[in-house]
């Protein structure tokens, strides 16, 4: 962040506000950036990231497209290759999978197969993860499915100043950013600072300092791990929280830092934990940080069912600060009545 | 363990000789006990046990020792117990006498690096010691013995703590208090005994190092005990809690009155055969807290149903801590069963100065060979620890015979 935009002070902002002032603040910058998806030109976005921007850049930069994603991504890719960066909306990263042969096939592999004389630069913005009885097939969090595929970068902002400060970034990368973010998250406030400034694809952030053990949290997971650290304070446990924000590449200095620091670690993701980031996460700690870890790595995900819709059902799938503290204090050898 | 040297009987003395050994190896001998006869250039002696124990013998009689060279030792009563005879060591003087054999047990204490090295896989590495990859580490880089640690992690895992507080560092370097320096893991608590399990745990140090021990293990069919139990539940008012324990304590008190040589002790180097028959019966006051042993007295002139409403009446009293005079003291024998609890058979620790204890197991339902058939059959195991020095392996077998006897015809147990 510039010295400036300290000195005229940054105020909270939603997470949603964030991210639209950095589309806002690209299409200003960048006459070839625009915006393709459904409902997010007169609707303003299913939610409400794109409204008014219609008004404010017009239909041919705010593209309301028919409910076809696999045209979507296409027509973006398309665009991105004869030199516009477009950024999609797809209304929630389970409805991307119908366009995952354009994203995995061509998003992702062009620039490599055309030996880098055609690029895609574009970003694919896709909300995910349970908590708002959409059942399942708007509820998940399919990160995993992006972080596997080489070509993509995948990141995952959780807080306002990152958002706007990532989107930023993403959307002036030469090569196509899946940005997933979380639906709990748009009603989220924070800092943002003002004016422009950007926060670079691929690194990781150390929300908290802890000597006990490292938490890893993806996505929403590390702001709950953040919560369930504070609370860990209390018992005498140190938490020190890793929020990944890039999920691909991981950015593993700070991770191995901080795991050969605290001799233990703990994973958390929304999604389903078989297969999932936590077992990249856990199976790179053990490879790097082995002679140093005081317990095996754990890890924590989502429950290995279809989003369930009723509440109750939904709560008990997903992690929460109570059950990352348990684990936690499970690695750390402690009982809740210790 | 003390050695026995060979003396310096006369100041030209250079070399002796056991003309005759007075005792054997597992011979329990007391201070001032003749063990053997030694001649040396002028003259034979007799060469007398300085403490108490255990005698094995190293240089045997005939082999000349150099003045100061062990020919002996008196040890405690583990291993070398005469029901598993001693591995006495074969005298390395027998060819050699001037070579004093090197007193096996007392080995110095191996030098903390070679006790290291000596580590079943070599030192703090050993993959069979559950500790963390940190652990291991550190426990190299430190030079700290990780099998010598308590692991404080889950399922006792030895992790970062235990191996810093072996090693003298503390969590303060985290600017955290250093726990109080204990020679254990910080999650381990420390639980003062009370009176009662200090004595216990010295007794049975005492019984188990000074008691030259051995046991005798019987199977009994208990068909017709279990069968008479029920019927006197049914038909005999105030028998309605007769228990296997009573019906033992009236089986051994019949076969104490018939062999008084295991109702004694061993004192001052005689024996003591009690006139009285009181059974012990070795019972927890409460979970953990530690074992009582109320006594049922003059167990040999009451039945059977006496002995079930005062057995229970001592064990009320004692356990609700108000005992009444006697009620803990003066047993000859005593009993330990702890078949409710589903222990098949197992060894119980002689209570001195009672020259035996009999363990008792549960009773199981097993195919029984009869007649060439195979019947159902109800089996109990007991187990009897004996003091060699009272009496000995006939005997004790002897004694068993008769306690399994009256057990399989309990009928003679109220006649």
């Amino acid at each position: 962040m510039a010295a400036q935009a300290r000195a005229r002070g940054p105020e909270e902002k939603l997470y949603r506000v964030a991210l639209r002032e950095a589309l806002a603040e690209e299409m200003e910058r960048d006459d070839s950036v625009f915006l393709i998806g459904e409902d997010i030109g007169k609707f303003g976005g299913a939610y409400r990231v794109t409204d008014g921007l219609l008004d404010r850049f017009g239909a041919q930069r705010v593209v309301d497209a028919p409910i076809a994603e696999e045209v979507i991504v296409g027509t973006a890719i398309g665009a991105a290759m004869l030199g516009l960066r477009p950024v999609v909306e797809m209304m929630t990263i389970n409805f991307s999978l119908v366009a995952y042969d354009q994203i995995v096939n061509n998003a992702a592999k062009i620039h490599y197969m055309f030996g880098g004389r055609s690029k895609v630069p574009m970003v694919i913005r896709m909300p995910g993860g349970a908590g708002h009885q959409l059942s399942a097939q708007h509820s998940h969090s399919l990160e995993v499915l992006y972080g596997l595929i080489p070509g993509l970068l995948v990141v995952a902002p959780t807080t306002p100043e990152d958002a706007k400060g990532m989107l930023k970034s993403a959307i002036r990368t030469d090569n196509p950013v899946m940005f997933l973010e979380s639906m709990s998250l748009y009603n989220v406030k924070g800092i943002v600072p003002d004016g422009d400034y950007t926060i670079p694809i691929g690194k990781a952030a150390v929300r908290r300092q802890g000597g006990d053990v490292t938490v890893v949290g993806v996505s929403r997971m590390a702001v709950l791990a953040n919560e369930a650290a504070k609370q860990l304070e209390e018992e005498d446990v140190d938490v020190e929280v890793i929020d990944l924000r890039s999920i691909r590449p991981i950015d593993w200095p700070p991770i191995v830092e901080s795991v050969r620091k605290t001799g233990r670690c703990v994973v958390v993701e929304e999604g389903w934990a078989t297969y999932g980031i936590t077992a990249e996460i856990a199976a790179g700690v053990q490879e790097r940080c082995f002679d140093y870890l005081d317990a095996p790595v754990r890890r924590m995900g989502g429950a290995q069912v279809p989003m369930p819709y009723s509440l109750p059902l939904e709560k008990a799938s997903i992690p929460t600060s109570e059950s990352i503290k348990s684990l936690v204090r499970e690695v750390v050898g402690r009982r809740a009545d210790a | 363990m003390p050695d026995v040297n060979m003396p310096k009987l006369s100041d030209t003395m250079e070399e002796g000789t056991v003309v005759e050994w007075k005792k054997k190896t597992g011979d329990a001998v007391k201070a001032g006990d003749v063990l053997a006869e030694v001649e040396s250039d002028k003259a034979t002696f007799d060469l007398e046990a300085e403490s108490d124990g255990v005698l094995s013998i190293l240089v045997e009689q005939g082999v000349p020792a150099k003045i100061g060279a062990p020919i002996a030792r008196i040890g405690a009563a583990a291993g070398a117990a005469p029901a598993r005879p001693a591995a006495a060591p074969k005298p390395a003087a027998e060819k050699k006498p001037e070579a004093a054999a090197p007193p096996q047990a007392e080995a110095p204490p191996p030098a903390p690096a070679a006790e290291k090295a000596a580590g079943r896989n070599g030192g703090p590495n050993r993959p069979d010691v559950k500790a963390s990859p940190l652990a291991k580490r550190l426990a190299a880089e430190m030079g700290v013995d990780i099998a010598s640690l308590e692991g404080s992690g889950p399922e006792g895992r030895i992790v970062k703590e235990d191996v810093l507080a072996a090693g003298g560092s503390t969590r303060a370097e985290r600017g955290r208090p250093a726990p109080v320096a204990q020679p254990v893991g910080p999650d381990v608590e420390i639980v003062e005994p009370s009176r009662m399990q200090a004595t216990i745990a010295r007794r049975m140090v005492e019984a188990k190092t000074a008691v030259p021990e051995f046991q005798v293990t019987v199977e009994a069919r208990v068909d017709e005990a279990v069968s008479m139990r029920r019927q006197l539940k049914d038909s005999v008012v105030g028998a309605d809690r007769v228990t296997m324990t009573d019906m033992l304590v009236r089986a051994c008190a019949l076969a104490l009155r018939k062999f008084p040589e295991v109702n004694a002790s061993w004192a001052e180097g005689r024996f003591q055969r009690k006139r009285a028959i009181n059974i012990g019966l070795a019972v927890a006051p409460s979970q953990g807290m530690g074992l009582l042993v109320p006594v049922v007295h003059d167990a040999d002139s009451k039945d059977l149903i006496q002995i079930s409403i005062e057995s229970r009446q001592v064990i009320e009293r004692a356990r609700s801590g108000r005992p009444g005079e006697g009620d803990l003291s003066g047993a000859t024998f005593s009993i330990s069963n702890l078949g409710m609890f589903g222990v098949d058979e197992f060894v119980a620790i002689i209570n001195p100065p009672e020259a035996a204890i009999l363990a008792v197991g549960a009773i199981k339902d097993v195919p029984v060979v009869e007649d060439g058939r195979i019947v159902p059959g109800k089996v109990m195991r007991m187990t009897l620890s004996v003091d060699h020095r009272v009496f000995y392996g006939a005997t004790a077998a002897q004694f068993m015979a008769e306690v399994r006897r009256l057990i399989e015809n309990p009928v003679t147990l109220v006649v």
